[in-house]
């Protein structure tokens, strides 16, 4: 396991700041989540908008502190580190965000932006610096003089490649792609995903990715994770866990995917309402209000994960009765 | 009055006029426009250039000595009226004192002051907010309440403390104008940073392993600079009021030195007697305010990329 998240848990206060009014209670963004990736895997977090996906990848970038629970990286806690021992996890964790036109500062010529990681931790000769700028650009398949411009000189796809070239250029072994094709035209997602998963196995990278298109999961992940409201409520390998959705909420993710199929009716499996607010979360099983399945135990208890199989587990009550 | 030419059809009797039509008095005002909107800034760009050239030669271009009296020949007027002196151009003041090298010599002081002020006022403003924004709860709420305490207190009534406990001279109206105007840059930046905070390159620098200041410098000062700009060439006109405003009341420059405030007020006695003393120095003030302003919104327009795209 390169990565391995332990009961992490964060809780945003809300309302009311110093020094007027108190805390007005807590958004329970991220409340226990243990999972972890294996080395060269492609781990997939899928879940509705607000279930805490992108703020398990702030977390693991160590751009939020954890309420509580422990990420491991590479046998080395992230919660207790000393501020070399952060720069030295971050020359080893890369991150590619969602919006290519926010994530590149306006400002700066494309040779400062991909620059900028190596200048941060190291000194390194002009001749050098621009061979290991080259040899970036070259893997994401931009040209070499694209270093003299700046971003706004590119279109969202190129933009997004070099988003790509910059989280590179310090050789990192785990990357952490935030919704990494959302943002982009559907013509050109593909050539970013092909390129993507080009990178990955050349370079042995180990991705995390966030994303809510269940096809780009079922496409690209080795494993997935799938969160609703704060909680992991299923987890396996990805083939397996599309063949055979166990949470009825993955049931229900799965039955919204539009098929290209005119026989193809909604199902019924399909989940009713909105997703519950994180600041008052619904008792027992978070997702009980929406389920097709409901039962009187699901208001109640907080269905914990159970083991189905080798790898997979979800945490439903329908299981418990099933293998009662 | 003749039908308007052109491929609009004509309006039916009773129908709405088009709204987006120009009014009456707009096209009155396109046809006997004067100047053309798009020279007003370099007109104001040459007035403030004029400005610095006078504050930077005023030595070397006075044609009298500022400061030299001749009671013999107070309170001549300008050259265009009746009873004036040769070589006084705008005229002398109570003391004899040529007017125009007064106004020349002046300028320094007006630039000095606006420029130390509006340097030190930016400067701290802007740290403050950036530090404000970045680093936010404690430290935020502090500065803010800062910021707040600051804007309550009256700067006339601050200006005539410090006068008091400093002793009044041209330092102690810069620090009364950089306590009065930082409020300002503190805010604005503090708001801008505040939403560049949460742009990803921001994040993406964090995650780069960049350190706070480097942050700082590299990612959000940049963006936040053409505000700076814009809001500290739209407050050179209001801290060049400001410094006269001290000036006159006795609470900023001392003579001998010069200001064109405190022109204002040596004239202030002879005001029925002669219009010129109090009235040169005073559209001097005006024309470089109005400059600056006008420079201000020109600055503004140009450097907002939301309006640079258009």
């Amino acid at each position: 396991m390169i990565l391995e998240i332990d009961n992490l848990v964060k809780h945003f206060p809300v309302g009311g700041g110093f020094p007027f009014g108190g805390s007005k209670g807590e958004v329970k963004a991220v409340d226990g989540v243990s999972f972890g990736i294996g080395a060269g895997e492609t781990f997939a977090l899928v879940g509705e908008s607000g279930c805490g996906k992108t703020t398990i990848a702030k977390l693991i970038l160590l751009l939020e502190k954890p309420t509580a629970g422990r990420i491991v990286f590479d046998g080395t806690d992230l919660t207790n580190l000393n501020s070399r021992q952060v720069k030295e996890y971050r020359r080893n964790a890369q991150a590619v965000f969602q919006d290519p036109y926010s994530s590149l500062n306006p400002r700066m010529k494309i040779r400062d932006i991909l620059a900028e990681p190596i200048r941060a931790h190291q000194t390194m000769g002009r001749k050098d610096l621009e061979r290991r700028l080259d040899e970036v650009l070259e893997i994401v398949g931009l040209p070499e003089r694209a270093k003299r411009n700046y971003p706004h000189e590119f279109s969202g796809g190129q933009r997004q490649r070099i988003a790509v070239a910059r989280a590179l250029t310090l050789n990192p072994k785990f990357i952490v792609l935030d919704e990494p094709i959302s943002a982009l035209d559907v013509s050109i997602r593909a050539q970013i995903l092909n390129l993507l998963e080009d990178i990955q196995k050349e370079l042995g990278l180990t991705y995390l990715i966030i994303a809510h298109d269940l096809a780009l999961v079922e496409h690209v992940s080795t494993t997935v994770g799938v969160m609703y409201l704060g909680n992991l409520v299923e987890i396996g390998p990805t083939a397996q866990v599309f063949d055979d959705p166990q949470h009825p909420y993955t049931q229900a993710l799965l039955a919204a995917v539009p098929r290209p199929d005119p026989k193809h009716g909604l199902s019924e499996q399909l989940a009713t309402g909105e997703i519950a607010s994180a600041l008052n979360p619904p008792s027992g099983c978070k997702f009980h209000p929406r389920c097709p399945h409901v039962m009187d135990v699901c208001s109640q208890t907080y269905p914990e994960l159970r083991r189905i199989g080798e790898s997979r587990a979800a945490g439903c009550h329908l299981l418990e009765e099933q293998s009662a | 009055m003749t039908e308007p030419v052109g491929h609009r059809t004509p309006q039916p009797a009773g129908h709405p006029a088009d709204p987006l039509a120009p009014s009456g008095l707009a096209l009155l005002l396109r046809r006997f426009r004067l100047i053309r909107v798009g020279r007003v800034p370099w007109i104001a760009g040459g007035l403030l250039l004029l400005l610095v050239f006078c504050a930077l030669f005023a030595d070397l271009i006075v044609p009298w000595d500022p400061t030299a009296l001749n009671l013999g020949k107070a309170l001549k007027p300008p050259i265009w009226e009746d009873g004036s002196v040769p070589g006084h151009v705008l005229g002398t003041d109570n003391l004899g004192r040529d007017i125009l090298s007064r106004i020349i010599q002046g300028a320094q002081v007006t630039l000095e002051v606006g420029l130390y002020a509006i340097v030190l006022s930016g400067g701290i403003g802007a740290l403050m907010g950036m530090i404000s924004a970045y680093f936010g709860g404690v430290v935020d709420a502090v500065i803010m309440r800062l910021v707040d305490i600051q804007m309550s207190i009256p700067s006339i009534a601050l200006a005539l403390v410090l006068a008091a406990a400093l002793s009044p001279g041209m330092s102690t109206v810069i620090v009364v104008i950089v306590l009065s105007y930082w409020t300002w840059y503190a805010r604005i930046v503090r708001g801008e940073v505040l939403s560049l905070r949460e742009r990803d390159f921001v994040k993406l620098a964090r995650v780069a392993g960049c350190s706070t200041p480097v942050i700082l410098w590299r990612h959000i000062l940049p963006n936040v600079i053409n505000t700076l700009l814009v809001l500290a060439s739209l407050q050179l006109g209001s801290v060049i009021i400001f410094e006269a405003t001290l000036s006159f009341l006795g609470l900023g420059v001392q003579s001998p030195d010069m200001s064109w405030g405190l022109m204002l007020n040596d004239a202030r006695p002879y005001m029925t007697r002669a219009w010129w003393p109090i009235t040169l120095p005073g559209i001097a003030i005006m024309i470089v305010c109005l400059a600056a302003n006008v420079f201000g919104d020109w600055m503004r327009d140009t450097l907002d990329p939301r309006r640079r795209q258009l």
